[in-house]
């Protein structure tokens, strides 16, 4: 390597190199390295040792990108793995994903955010259901490190008179997402994460709330009433504006809603999705 | 001995904070000297590893090692992330910041790894400002690890050591020297690890690491996977010699064993430093299972610490 390659040209022809998901030979000789430097001056310009070509040698750090990259985005992302399988997954994320998104920050946490977009762009025969499962899984990853905030309590909703209940704002927590999605993607996570038998992917709309107690995140499912409330009460609705936006919303369901909707909103406080309630009287 | 030049108190023998451990930690408060932390798993936490990292800071010293602070990389200094490490410094009081003597990218990208810089005179300026920037903008020392290279660069104009020791000269900046990571780049580049020590200014040095390696008989990868080797040890008491009391860890990062088998393993540092080992300075506990949680944003940082034993 000429003595003068500058810092910026030789750097930027080695990101080049260990970047390109194909072989190491088809890397070195790459557009995009050559535009840098050379095949034969970036030869040069590597070190052989005594049992290691440059190419061996710059292949160490090919092969450890591409292993640091797939054990990542496997840790964050076991449901689409598995729908894959390992080795179509870790192609998947090599050849295609880092290439098209490569990371921009300074942690691998963020390297997944965009799988969601990844498979809604492509042009997979599955990619609404991977769309969708792909977003359950980065909210589970983003659930983990979201602001931790105390939680409201059993003590302080009895604190409040009956007739102010109309008129209260409830501020849910921050490590809570509600996801409204197309395909069965909760019930395939939860058997991907328990090692039980895996559900066929199927197309239904389903509801999930992801949340975190006590450090712990947890996924379930809800029914499309407790989405719809559930999504009111935390948007900032007013409480009674959010019950009678149920009401309106599912008028022939107004029996079961009524039996239903005191042991719903108890389960709530107790899971811990709320964190204060405001007065607006 | 030669005392270091910000006089920065010898701690002692610390480990990592690694997530397997958290449970026994918080549950028996071992007898650690202190412990180092991987800046980029808690610059913007906020769950279980803030938590973690709060209550561990109330009980230990911590000193906060980052892998992406890129100081050899053509890029700028990224302030942003200054910004965060400095808030996160602040935080859990780390006497100083120590990364790594490497780029991992540029054009905004990262690479996620440990890469080698050429050994120029260009480079040298270059790094030599952005520390200096960092230093300042910090408002604490600097302290620079030297890295494990599996490449080297026809395009330098001098050795490893001069570099590091120049660069130190002209920023000011500390040495974290990491014994392993000079033996396995001496036997990946066939040079003379004590020369390597000898280059460097005792007073530089800050810090030291050790850790464990895989010989793939071309080539040893820094895997921090195992114990530390008895070469390496041997160094380590060579440069101690030199430097005197120095913090000084073990770094072990995957295939991560229990807590007690890490905290032995640091604690044999005192061997080579001639000082007795005390029997009651641990307690083997009983191992805490750590309950099934999807602990993912914990590990993947680490990951970049070491280079994997499966390649």
């Amino acid at each position: 390597m000429k003595s003068e390659v500058p810092l910026n040209t030789l750097q930027r022809w080695m990101q080049s190199v260990i970047e390109h998901p194909g072989s190491n030979e088809e890397a070195w000789k790459s557009e995009q390295a050559e535009r840098e430097l050379p095949f034969e001056d970036a030869y040069a310009g590597v070190k052989p040792s005594k049992s290691l070509s440059p190419m061996d040698r710059i292949g160490i750090y090919r092969r450890m990108f591409f292993l640091r990259m797939t054990e990542s985005m496997a840790i964050d992302y076991p449901g689409v793995k598995h729908f894959f399988g390992e080795e179509e997954f870790d192609r998947l994320v090599a050849e295609e994903y880092v290439h098209r998104f490569p990371s921009k920050s300074y942690t691998l946490n963020h390297l997944g955010r965009f799988f969601p977009q990844f498979f809604k762009e492509s042009k997979l025969a599955e990619k609404e259901f991977l769309t969708d499962l792909a977003r359950l899984e980065l909210s589970i990853t983003n659930n983990l490190e979201a602001e931790e905030k105390p939680i409201l309590t059993q003590q302080q909703i009895a604190a409040v008179p009956q007739e102010q209940w109309e008129k209260v704002r409830l501020i849910p927590i921050a490590a809570l997402e509600l996801l409204e999605c197309n395909y069965n993607v909760c019930s395939y996570l939860t058997a991907v994460n328990e090692e039980s038998p895996i559900p066929a992917v199927k197309k239904e709309r389903s509801f999930v709330v992801v949340y975190r107690n006590n450090y712990r995140t947890y996924w379930e499912e809800l029914s499309e009433h407790q989405f719809v409330l559930l999504s009111s009460l935390t948007s900032g609705t007013l409480f009674g504006e959010s019950i009678a936006l149920l009401a309106d919303r599912f008028p022939s369901d107004e029996r079961e809603l009524q039996t239903n909707l005191f042991e719903w909103f108890n389960e709530w406080v107790s899971n811990g999705y709320f964190s204060s309630i405001e007065h607006t009287t | 001995m030669t005392p270091n030049k910000w006089n920065i108190p010898d701690f002692g023998f610390g480990v990592g904070l690694r997530s397997v451990h958290y449970n026994h930690i918080l549950e028996h408060n071992p007898k650690v000297d202190w412990f180092e932390v991987i800046s980029e798993t808690y610059l913007e936490s906020g769950g279980r590893t803030k938590y973690v990292l709060d209550k561990v800071a109330e009980c230990y010293p911590i000193v906060l090692h980052g892998v992406s602070l890129s100081i050899g990389s053509s890029d700028p200094v990224n302030v942003e992330y200054l910004k965060l490490l400095k808030a996160l410094a602040d935080r859990v009081k780390s006497p100083y910041i120590s990364d790594h003597l490497c780029w991992t990218g540029v054009n905004a990208h990262n690479v996620h790894d440990l890469l080698p810089i050429p050994y120029t005179e260009e480079s040298l300026k270059h790094i030599v400002n952005k520390a200096k920037f960092v230093m300042e903008f910090m408002e604490r020392p600097l302290v620079l690890e030297n890295v494990s290279t599996y490449a080297q660069f026809t395009s330098s104009t001098m050795s490893e050591w001069d570099f590091h020791a120049r660069l130190m000269e002209e920023s000011q900046c500390g040495m974290l020297m990491d014994v392993n990571n000079i033996y396995v780049s001496a036997y990946n580049h066939d040079f003379d690890a004590k020369e390597f020590i000898d280059r460097i200014d005792p007073s530089l040095v800050c810090q030291y690491h050790l850790a464990g390696h895989t010989n793939k008989g071309t080539h040893l990868l820094d895997t921090h996977n195992d114990h530390v080797i008895d070469e390496v040890w041997e160094l380590y008491r060579y440069a101690y010699q030199r430097t005197g009391g120095r913090n000084t860890l073990l770094e072990w990062d995957e295939d991560i064993p229990e807590f007690v088998v890490v905290h032995e393993e640091a604690l044999k540092a005192k061997k080579y430093r001639n000082e007795k080992i005390d029997p009651l300075a641990f307690k083997p506990a009983k191992p805490t299972v750590a309950p099934k949680m999807r602990l993912t944003p914990l590990e993947k940082n680490e990951l970049v610490n070491s280079t994997s034993h499966k390649l």
